[in-house]
């Protein structure tokens, strides 16, 4: 049970790793042509870059299914952890940052204010070669410390 | 007479889209290649997925209702099939664009594709031993996925409508097929491998098949409509 729970909560970890280095190294690299209207919109709800919900959403299936084959044993919690993300991921990313739903609008927390800055200076940059803060739920401390004192003086 | 069942059922289908297309409104005729091109695209795939299911038994041809013709161990009457139930739909599909340009499901497109990908995806899950179901959901899911997010095409509320209106001519033709008028069906499904549940006669199965076939021959056109009409590609 406790076993259980850490592998859950150490996937979910393991997945703002795993978001991270694919961000970085695949979505703008080889994978730029599915990440660019990411980052240049074009029209419509959905983008090129929800192909990427899929793709993270296939080991969670596989782990999650073959768990509950075995007798609900370590891949279940695997596949759970790496499922959770996914909804974080898409809570804070989707709907907080880029606003995609109209939800959390009255939201005023230093580490909400971090994230998004942080996010918002990696859509500075609109081409696939230069880009910074590739993560999502950790993020270097100097945007804290920005939160903070803009909290301050607002 | 009786042999000749099937192969009059075909004949029927294309007979009026066929007499219709030098009609002078629209003109069907200009987009035969499209069509055409659309309907080869898809043989590629629906031939040998055919030729495999009818291999495996999942499916087949009851020898009273067909001209006893085979080729690659198809009837002739299948054959003829992929060629005019796509060519019949993509008529209606025209049709619906001249007299109705703005599809009143345009709006809604989007959603009713994600609700679609939804759908297909959750049947292919919990149908993965079915192997009818499996193939055929899955390859929809995945072509709805492109559709949706790579392609953004903007011609699947039109798409979605012609296929509502298809259901109606499909709900006769293919209920010919599957034994409506007949003593016994004309082609039989192995109920292993669907979904085993039944509209009139028609295997519910048979929708989402009809969706993949006519999606990718509609694509085609589509794309084909573009090149030509932009001069990409010129036709001559």
């Amino acid at each position: 049970m406790v076993l259980n729970f850490l592998i859950l909560v150490s996937t979910f970890f393991f997945m703002e790793f795993m978001a991270w280095f694919t961000h970085k190294y695949v979505m703008h690299g080889l994978g730029w042509y599915f990440h660019r209207d990411h980052h240049q919109h074009e029209r419509g709800f959905f983008e090129k870059n929800d192909v990427f919900f899929l793709i993270f959403a296939i080991p969670s299936w596989l782990f999650t299914m073959f768990g509950m084959m075995d007798g609900n044993d370590w891949k279940l919690f695997v596949g759970l952890g790496i499922a959770l993300y996914g909804l974080s991921y898409f809570l804070v990313h989707d709907v907080f940052i880029h606003r995609r739903f109209d939800w959390f609008k009255r939201t005023d927390n230093v580490y909400f204010r971090a994230i998004r800055k942080a996010h918002k200076v990696h859509h500075k940059h609109l081409n696939k070669e230069e880009g910074e803060c590739f993560g999502m739920l950790i993020v270097p401390f100097k945007y804290f410390r920005e939160a903070k004192r803009s909290m301050k003086t607002s | 007479m009786e042999h000749y069942y099937y192969l009059i059922l075909d004949l029927l289908t294309l007979s009026y889209p066929l007499a219709k297309s030098f009609e002078s409104r629209l003109k069907f005729v200009r987009y035969w290649p499209g069509v055409f091109l659309g309907i080869a695209v898809m043989s590629i795939l629906f031939v040998p997925w055919d030729v495999w299911f009818t291999s495996k038994g999942v499916w087949g041809f009851n020898e009273q209702y067909i001209s006893g013709i085979h080729i690659a161990n198809l009837p002739i009457e299948e054959w003829l099939f992929f060629i005019v139930v796509p060519f019949a739909c993509s008529f209606i599909y025209e049709v619906l664009n001249y007299f109705l340009p703005n599809s009143p499901l345009k709006p809604a497109q989007d959603k009713i594709t994600a609700v679609l990908i939804l759908v297909s995806f959750v049947l292919s899950v919990l149908f993965v031993d079915r192997i009818y179901t499996f193939t055929t959901f899955s390859l929809l899911c995945l072509l709805l996925i492109w559709h949706l997010l790579i392609n953004k095409s903007d011609y699947l509320g039109q798409f979605f409508l012609a296929f509502l209106i298809i259901q109606i001519p499909f709900l006769m033709v293919n209920g010919a097929l599957t034994g409506l008028f007949t003593e016994e069906p004309i082609v039989w499904y192995n109920n292993a491998e669907n979904l085993n549940l039944r509209i009139l006669t028609i295997p519910v199965d048979d929708i989402g098949y009809n969706m993949l076939m006519l999606l990718i021959v509609i694509t085609v056109l589509e794309q084909y409509k573009v090149r030509k009409f932009s001069g990409v590609l010129t036709v001559s």
